[in-house]
């Protein structure tokens, strides 16, 4: 014990102490008694300087309310700690080796008796009117005078011991309860240690004896009538020891034992247990070196105890020690301070855990965050991260507390994994930190916290900020990787327009992911043409699945630049919608003539969309014929449809078609006249034309002379086909006349039939 | 003659009605548990106090109610007592300085410290918000709110703005621990 304490044992010894729950009073070699707290601090004002000489003991009653003391001046005094109401100067003339105070003192009404021993054992009480009067309980002086006196807790039982024995005293009653008889004879200066248990067991250490004794209350039907009292002493351990005893206390079930094996010697702190009424074991016995210990002899040494605390007070003159058993608290503690803090936190588990004695100071908060904060100073930051997790649960105030000192070492980022991002959210500013740890120190992790975390967790206007100033200063490498992030804020913040934007500047592909997720089609066409360097396909198909909203005209006109992209948009569009896209065929129009000629016919079929002029004229420029002869057929330019078709495509059956479409005698002459130059042609009019026109038109123009393979045949087919012509036409007429004569016929019958004419 | 009926009737007066009860008084270093204990003693106030070393102890009477007050030193290395003089007090009264919020969230800290100690489980806690008739002192709401007062569920806790100086609410302050004795006071 230390503070005031060491102040006064320098220039003074104590001589003995007296223990209360609150505080503790030492006696010393001066006389003086200082009253001071558990720490040893001088309670100030509490200072009394009453004896001559050395106090002998200090009692204090249950309350801590009263004090009584003696000394071998002869005197004894009971103060009063608030009030001297009740304050007792009694002068015995003999040295007072004993005193002590009923523990029921502070009681009014209790009488305010004390007990001193010298030579006689005194009992002192206040009666009626504040008279005090001393009673002579028994007179010792033939067994070397009192040794030694204590109240049973309860107020009513005193034991008190001699050179030849103890007694154990019934102060209501006035009688002794037994008597037992030290084994040896005793040393006069030998102390007699005795302690309460509780109110019905006494431990009493003398010279290398500790005993241990039972008082019983006799049920009230099996007393006698002529027993004055209802107790009944039984001694239950008789246990010797290989040391003298200076002190003795309770442990639980256990008894503390202050030895000395031999004078000047260090004192030892046993630990009893015992066993059978002899028998005992004892464990580790804990040598005490304290001040000065070489010159001192076992009386010198004492023990006090609070037994509900299982406190003890190891009293030496220049020394006072305080003990206590180590319980799991104090074993956590030594744990924590030899940096065992993985088992620290395995034994503070398993006492929470089990619940039967709570921790007072440690909790598995405690431990772990000791765990912790060594962790950080060792630079183990991941294990100390997966720890908080552990240890904080779900408590967002210590998770704030300890996120920050992850901040200080710049570690958040070992810390993020563990970040409670559902439940229990800890505040924003936690989250951004973390965030600007990362963007300082490693922008991928950045970009794949931003990726993970829900958009809640944080402030994105404010972390968009950070990372917009950031950009200014960090290094070229990693900005594509912040931009991409930036974009994520930005797309999470709901500005997906500066969102697409920033996707476009990286180039990066995530942007049609964007757009399709948030049905971002509004926007597409102002960006059209970076989204078509991109990606064309992705690009077309989110044109496509947004074309009922997008604004085509946009689209077109942005794209105009690059016909190529016009196109795949346009054809897509076409294929998807052709609504849509008839506004566009006219470019379209062009668009297949120079990208995809294929579709350019079918398109021209198909359409009506598109300007008829203008498209002749890309045809006739890129010389594509069939179009051209399809426009030309439209416009009904079928002369020079014909033209381009025998001429051009040499297609004497398209030819053909035509003028059989057109039934146009003078579509068929300018046919004949372009074929005459061409015997296959001849060969092929001949065949077919015997039917639709007179064929002598063609025969006479065919030049005399000219060789014309087939030609027979061909006659044949025409001659054919021309009588067969005339033919059903001399059927036909045949049938008409048939049918002129017989409805001719019907009807002359018809006026010539008989009519009825009156008459019924 | 009338002297002597009178220590009588107090006699039995105090035979019969007198409650007892003990309290300890906690709170950061210079917050005014000494001037408290002197001023609902006494009524004296002193400006001038020394810093309190352990404790002091000291009872009052109060009508016929005997208060035994554990007044223990606020200074960091005196705090590791509290729970000792805490355990079994009929309540417990917890001063802090109103007007000094720089100390406030170590007032709150050592407070909340204190009373998850499993020993000193239900006792009743008085808060009381000292040095009131400085201006910047924080009312009881600010107090309530800044002492985290609300998270203390498992027990009886109050709180009161006080001053020992101007002797406000002292009156207010005595009723509760009043009502607090053994077996409730004059309720």
């Amino acid at each position: 014990m230390s503070n005031d304490m060491r102040k006064i044992l320098l220039n003074d010894a104590a001589s003995c102490v007296a223990v209360h729950p609150k505080f503790l009073c030492v006696g010393t070699h001066l006389g003086i008694i200082r009253i001071l707290d558990h720490n040893g601090n001088h309670v100030s004002g509490k200072e009394l300087p009453v004896h001559s000489v050395a106090v002998n003991q200090i009692s204090i009653d249950a309350n801590g309310d009263h004090i009584a003391s003696c000394s071998d001046d002869g005197k004894v005094f009971v103060f009063g700690l608030y009030n001297t109401d009740n304050n007792q100067d009694i002068v015995i003339g003999r040295l007072v080796k004993t005193v002590a105070i009923d523990p029921n003192y502070y009681k009014s009404g209790s009488g305010r008796r004390v007990i001193t021993g010298d030579d006689r054992l005194m009992i002192h009480e206040k009666t009626f009117l504040s008279r005090v009067r001393s009673t002579l309980l028994v007179n010792a002086g033939q067994e070397g005078g009192v040794k030694s006196i204590c109240w049973s807790p309860t107020g009513e039982l005193i034991a008190w011991s001699t050179l030849l024995g103890f007694r154990v005293y019934d102060v209501t009653s006035r009688v002794s309860l037994g008597f037992v008889k030290w084994s040896k004879p005793a040393e006069m200066n030998l102390k007699c240690h005795m302690c309460w248990r509780d109110s019905c067991t006494l431990i009493v250490g003398w010279a290398d004896t500790v005993r241990v004794c039972n008082v019983n209350q006799k049920l009230p039907h099996l007393m006698n009538p002529t027993d004055a009292t209802p107790y009944e002493v039984s001694l239950v351990y008789t246990l010797a020891m290989n040391f003298v005893v200076c002190g003795v206390g309770p442990l639980e079930d256990s008894l503390v034992v202050l030895g000395l094996i031999n004078d000047g010697d260090r004192p030892q702190l046993h630990i009893i247990e015992p066993l059978a009424r002899t028998e005992y074991t004892n464990m580790l016995p804990d040598r005490l070196s304290l001040r000065g210990y070489n010159q001192y002899t076992s009386s010198d040494y004492s023990l006090e105890c609070l037994v509900e605390e299982s406190r003890y007070v190891i009293v030496s003159p220049k020394d006072i020690v305080v003990a206590w058993p180590l319980d799991t608290d104090d074993r956590i503690e030594w744990l924590l301070q030899h940096q065992k803090f993985e088992t620290a936190l395995e034994v503070v588990t398993e006492a929470v855990d089990s619940k039967n004695k709570p921790l007072a100071t440690h909790s598995k908060l405690t431990v772990g965050t000791a765990y912790i904060d060594y962790l950080l100073s060792i630079k183990n930051y991941q294990e100390a991260a997966s720890l908080c997790c552990k240890i904080f649960g779900d408590n967002v105030r210590l998770w704030e507390k300890e996120v920050y000192k992850f901040a200080r070492a710049h570690q958040l980022r070992a810390v993020r994994r563990y970040l409670p991002l559902t439940d229990n959210k800890l505040p924003k500013h936690i989250y951004e930190m973390v965030l600007y740890e990362y963007l300082k120190m490693e922008p991928q992790g950045f970009l794949d916290v931003v990726k993970e975390w829900p958009a809640n967790l944080y402030n994105i206007p404010a972390v968009v900020n950070a990372v917009i100033e950031h950009l200014l200063t960090t290094d070229p490498m990693s900005k594509e990787t912040i931009l991409e992030a930036l974009a994520i804020l930005y797309s999470l913040d709901g500005k997906h327009e500066k969102a697409l934007v920033m996707y476009l500047k990286l180039r990066n592909k995530g942007v049609f992911e964007l757009i399709e997720k948030h049905k971002l089609y509004d926007v597409v066409p102002s960006m059209v043409m970076g989204l078509m360097d991109l990606d064309v396909q992705q690009t077309v198909n989110c044109l496509i699945a947004g074309k009922d909203t997008i604004n085509h005209d946009t689209v077109v006109e942005n794209l105009k630049p690059n016909s190529q992209y016009l196109y795949r948009y346009l054809d897509e569009l076409d294929r998807k919608s052709t609504k849509l896209a008839q506004k566009y065929h006219g470019e379209l129009v062009r668009l297949y003539a120079d990208f995809n000629r294929e579709k350019l016919l079918p398109l021209l079929r198909k359409s009506e969309h598109y300007p008829i002029q203008a498209t002749i004229k890309i045809c006739k420029e890129r010389k594509f014929i069939k179009e051209t002869v399809h426009l030309l057929e439209i416009i009904g330019n079928t002369k020079e449809a014909l033209s381009l078709i025998t001429k051009e495509l040499g297609n004497i059956e398209q030819a053909v078609d035509l003028c059989i479409s057109r039934d146009d005698l003078e579509l068929w002459e300018d046919l004949i006249s372009y074929s005459l130059s061409t015997q296959s042609f001849i060969i092929y009019l001949l065949k077919r034309i015997g039917t639709y026109i007179d064929p002598r038109i063609l025969v006479e123009r065919i030049e005399s002379h000219m060789k014309i393979p087939g030609l027979k045949d061909a006659l044949v087919k025409m001659l054919q086909d021309y009588s067969l012509q005339v033919s059903v036409q001399e059927g036909f007429k045949e049938i008409l006349v048939l049918d002129y004569y017989n409805l001719h016929h019907r009807l002359v019958s018809m006026q010539q039939r008989g009519i009825s004419i009156g008459g019924k | 003659m009338l002297s002597l009926i009178n220590r009588i009737l107090d006699w039995f007066r105090s035979l019969f009605w007198k409650e007892e009860m003990e309290l300890t008084l906690v709170g950061l270093q210079c917050s005014g548990k000494t001037t408290f204990v002197n001023v609902i003693a006494s009524g004296q106030f002193s400006q001038d106090m020394i810093p309190t070393v352990g404790f002091n102890m000291r009872k009052i009477t109060k009508g016929n109610v005997t208060i035994k007050v554990w007044d223990i030193g606020g200074q960091p290395r005196f705090r590791s007592m509290w729970e000792r003089y805490c355990r079994g007090v009929n309540a417990i009264v917890y001063m802090v300085d109103a007007a000094d919020g720089d100390k406030l969230e170590a007032s709150r800290n050592e407070l909340h410290n204190l009373l998850d100690k499993p020993q000193l489980m239900g006792i009743p806690v008085l808060v009381l918000g000292n040095k009131r008739d400085i201006s910047e002192a924080l009312d009881e709401k600010e107090l309530i709110d800044r002492m985290n007062l609300c998270a203390i569920q498992d027990r009886e806790i109050c709180c009161y703005s006080i001053s020992c100086k101007s002797k406000d609410n002292i009156d207010i302050t005595l009723q509760w621990l009043i009502n607090h004795s053994k077996s409730g006071g004059a309720r």
